[in-house]
């Protein structure tokens, strides 16, 4: 039985070498480039097929549509029209349990799905915060709510929503190996709780590196919205094209130094 | 994924539907209860109901095969490792064939669509699909075989799924004081002794106290396996199904409409602790949105009103549940009640592993109460407070359970429900509230509470087992949660992650002698440094609001002000100090002040007894750079 089922990473050579390095990780030291790099190599074949996994096309599918709605004139009636129903409250929540739906509607297999999900959840909430400036009625329900979207209808909103989705995703992907070890080789509760933060900075930091700081990336995020998604929704094949070379940026930023040693 | 392995199984003689025969990618799995069948590999015994009005409709005499099937199904199943790298076998696809009496009603699309949907969410599967057959065969006894169960629908009765641990032990105790009503309780014995035991003990007890008010509805339901093993699966995510399935059939005995679970609040949502912990890996077998999907399929079996799965304690948190148990003066119960979760591999004397998720929570909660004296006469195994943490799922429990507290406290209601978005999203429509704010206000004090209550719990157990010239050893519980700092509250710790950034950066920032013009030109450094690490602040101390002293007009918004204060060659310490006295006027007393005094030129000799005199009248931190 059991109320939780605790994971464990497999005891081959490469894995104890990632839980070796989660056991030198110290607030004074830290190698969280060096462990995120060694768990992407573990699982580099499964992360390059990522962008072919229903849910995680299903939650980009839902971003993309929901930034090109909030540029319509009646973005329920638009969102609806594809299956996505919002409630008139729309708040947040309201919005995540849309995701939820979604993702589950057009997913095949639970395990990316949920990852997806979450990150596309997440992205959307960490949107919310950065560009509405009343935090106070974001969870009250609001007519106007839709206006805070209306910054990613174009090419550098979409840049930084895909952003978000991207760096939280690989974050989460990350998590569910390294988190599977990451408390019982530590030995403070501050050692792990800088753990989390450390890896989701450096994240940030890969993710933000990827989608802007290389132009290329930046350029053709927007690029690709406003050819593929400014007028009109883009197919399953443009936005599996996208992901594609959104994964591969992040998989190389986060191997980068690795490779330049 | 598409292609993925389907488990089709067929149920007590159902014949393979025909559209499933091009089904080559599928694990088939022949089911069957009946005694005297050679095949019979599920063993299902439920007393029969004795009553005089009492009738069995046929629909629920299937509902109830049904559930024991889908729990037989789902403990042959093997859901996969718990070492593989990736979990994607433990969704899985099931495909039941069920001989049905009321074959009308099971094949309404309502039914399907209501059933499936419990399911999969209760169990983390990726797919629950069915095809019902009209059965040929008389209703066989074989499932009432376990002597009488005696009805008696005139009195008042409530129905309690009853497992022995504390929170279904204290909310029958709730129910006996608070009510005059009978009460009968619901458990499932799967063959532990130990098990058994506990119940037998409990309601013995309660019974004697509370003038046999107790009915106590005992079943069975396990595997018959020729090798002896254990079932292949082991999490057993469905058995809240067969459960409560029991549990209507009892309620429509008595004539109810609804029929209780008590489990508290945090258990039952059981957040996410860890990225790994999702779908089947973490239970939701008392989840709102589980008991909520329950009571829309029940709903579907009478044209009365709704069946409600009651859910009393869903705002409680454990530590909330002892505190009432002992409230209700039977608080001596503690010790025989049973939380643990892995009581099938326990082998000495003690009732608990002392090890496991449940175990802990049970701990942690009598701690945050202080009736531990009554918990730990010996009935755990594993004793985390004085054993070396050996074991690394041990350590992960522990150290997981504590950081999920600890940030429920750190975070404020906004960042609360940010933070924890994609679980709330199943919540919201399974809970009780007039609005969305209402109902995460709800969530948000829960969670709260028990993170302050943990708090307690290992403040207690320090002073309690940490002795101050004992050292402690490395790998202990005490020792991991030795270091403070993780208690010390969120404005503290961004004042010290300031004053780390502003110490390393100010005087790189004016090195060589070239020092700021002014205050003003010093404000301006300061505001610039902490502008650049200012969405980091946010993003780790999101209930945290904070500002520059000189940028912000109206000063009861924030929480903690910022004020630079330039201390040059010329300023005398009374000068110093007395600037600093008449800014604090300024703030209002409960907020916090940072005032960082820039000192290149040593005018403060004896800079900690000049904090020390500032920071013992109140909110306050004076830090000095050099």
């Amino acid at each position: 039985m059991g109320h939780e089922r605790i994971g464990i990473l497999p005891r081959t050579k490469r894995w104890t070498s990632v839980v070796s390095s989660l056991a030198s990780f110290s607030d004074s030291e830290s190698n969280i480039s060096e462990i995120a790099q060694k768990t992407l190599r573990n699982v580099q074949s499964r992360f390059e097929d990522i962008e072919r996994d229903s849910g995680v096309q299903a939650a980009f599918q839902f971003l993309v549509l929901f930034s090109i709605s909030s540029k319509q004139n009646n973005p329920s009636e638009f969102l609806n029209s594809y299956g996505i129903k919002l409630s008139e409250n729309i708040t947040p929540l309201q919005i995540a349990k849309a995701v939820s739906e979604w993702v589950s509607k057009n997913s095949d297999s639970n395990e990316y799905a949920s990852f997806a999900q979450s990150a596309a959840i997440d992205a959307i909430g960490e949107w919310y915060q950065q560009n509405q400036t009343f935090q106070k009625n974001l969870f009250a329900g609001d007519t106007n709510q839709f206006e805070v979207w209306r910054k990613s209808a174009d090419g550098s909103g979409f840049c930084e929503i895909s952003r978000l989705y991207f760096s939280k995703f690989t974050e989460r992907y990350l998590k569910y190996f390294l988190e599977r070890a990451a408390s019982s080789s530590m030995n403070s509760i501050d050692t792990r709780n800088r753990f989390n933060t450390e890896l989701q900075e450096h994240l940030r930091e890969i993710s933000k590196h990827a989608f802007e700081t290389a132009k290329i990336t930046q350029s053709f995020a927007a690029g690709w919205f406003n050819k593929n998604a400014k007028d009109s929704v883009p197919s399953a094949r443009k936005m599996q094209g996208f992901l594609n070379i959104a994964f591969n940026k992040i998989k190389g930023e986060l191997l980068r130094e690795e490779n330049s040693r | 994924m598409t292609g993925e392995l389907e488990h089709i199984v067929l149920c007590n003689g159902a014949k393979l539907p025909m559209k499933l025969n091009k089904k080559a990618n599928s694990d088939i799995l022949k089911l069957f209860h009946e005694r005297g069948n050679n095949e019979r590999n599920v063993n299902i015994q439920l007393p029969d109901f004795v009553g005089s009005v009492f009738h069995l409709p046929d629909r629920i005499k299937d509902l109830l095969e049904i559930s024991a099937y889908i729990y037989a199904a789902d403990r042959k199943t093997h859901r996969g490792t718990i070492n593989a790298v990736e979990y994607q076998k433990w969704d899985r696809s099931f495909y039941f064939v069920f001989p049905v009496r009321d074959l009308v009603f099971w094949n309404t699309k309502d039914v399907k669509n209501c059933l499936s949907a419990a399911l999969e969410f209760m169990s983390g599967d990726k797919n629950y699909d069915f095809s019902f057959q009209q059965r040929s065969s008389e209703f066989p006894m074989g499932l009432f075989d376990q002597g009488e169960f005696v009805v008696k629908p005139e009195k008042t009765t409530s129905i309690v799924l009853f497992s022995g641990g504390l929170d279904s032990l204290t909310g029958v105790v709730d129910q006996l004081v608070n009510t005059d009503e009978q009460i009968c309780l619901i458990s499932h014995q799967s063959g532990q002794p130990e098990s058994v035991r506990t119940q037998k003990k409990l309601i013995e007890a309660l019974n004697k106290k509370f003038n046999n008010r107790c009915k106590h509805f005992k079943f069975f339901c396990n595997l018959i396996n020729i090798d002896g093993k254990r079932a292949a699966e082991e999490t057993q995510r469905t058995r809240s199904f067969l459960y409560s399935s029991i549990a209507f059939a009892l309620a429509g005995a008595f004539s109810q409409d609804s029929f209780y679970f008590y489990e508290n609040g945090i258990t039952s949502i059981n957040f996410s602790k860890r990225q790994d912990l999702i779908n089947a890996r973490a239970s939701r077998t008392t989840h709102p949105k589980t008991l909520g999907l329950l009571g829309k399929f029940f709903s579907l079996f009478t044209l009365r009103q709704p069946i409600k799965i009651h859910h009393p304690y869903l705002f409680k948190t454990k530590s909330d549940v002892v505190s009432l148990l002992v409230s209700l003066g039977e608080r001596d119960l503690i010790s025989s009640s049973v939380s643990c979760s892995r009581t099938f591999q326990n082998t000495t004397q003690n009732s608990h592993c002392g090890q496991c998720s449940q175990c802990a929570d049970r701990r942690f909660a009598m701690y945050s109460s202080s009736d531990e004296d009554f918990d730990e006469h010996g009935i755990y195994g594993f004793d985390f407070l004085k054993d070396e943490l050996e074991d690394g799922k041990t350590k992960t429990t522990l150290i997981d359970y504590v950081r999920l507290a600890l940030q429920f406290t750190k975070l404020n209601q906004t960042a609360f429900q940010f933070e924890f978005l994609d679980e709330l999203v199943n919540l919201d429509d399974y809970i009780e509230g007039t609005n969305e704010n209402e109902r995460l206000e709800k969530i948000y004090e829960l969670c709260h509470r028990h993170g302050e209550q943990i708090e307690i719990a290992l403040e207690r157990m320090r002073s309690k087992h940490d002795r101050t010239f004992t050292q402690r050893p490395n790998g202990t519980f005490l020792k991991i949660i030795a270091n403070k700092d993780y208690l010390k509250p969120p404005i503290m710790r961004l004042v010290q992650d300031i004053c780390d950034m502003i110490g390393k950066t100010l005087p790189i920032a004016f090195e060589n002698g070239n020092y700021p013009k002014d205050e003003r030109a010093l404000n301006s450094m300061i505001n610039a440094l902490i502008e650049k690490e200012k969405d980091n602040y946010n993003r780790e101390y999101p209930s945290v609001r904070f500002a520059l002293a000189n940028v912000i007009p109206d000063h009861s918004l924030e929480d903690l002000f910022i004020e630079a204060k330039y201390l040059r060659g010329k300023t005398s310490p009374s000068v110093a100090s007395g600037g600093i006295a008449e800014d604090m006027t300024k703030y209002p007393t409960d907020k916090h002040k940072l005032f960082i005094a820039y000192d290149p030129h040593r005018s403060i000799a004896d800079e900690d007894r000049f904090s020390k005199d500032f920071q013992s009248k109140g909110e306050c931190t004076i830090f000095f750079v050099r």
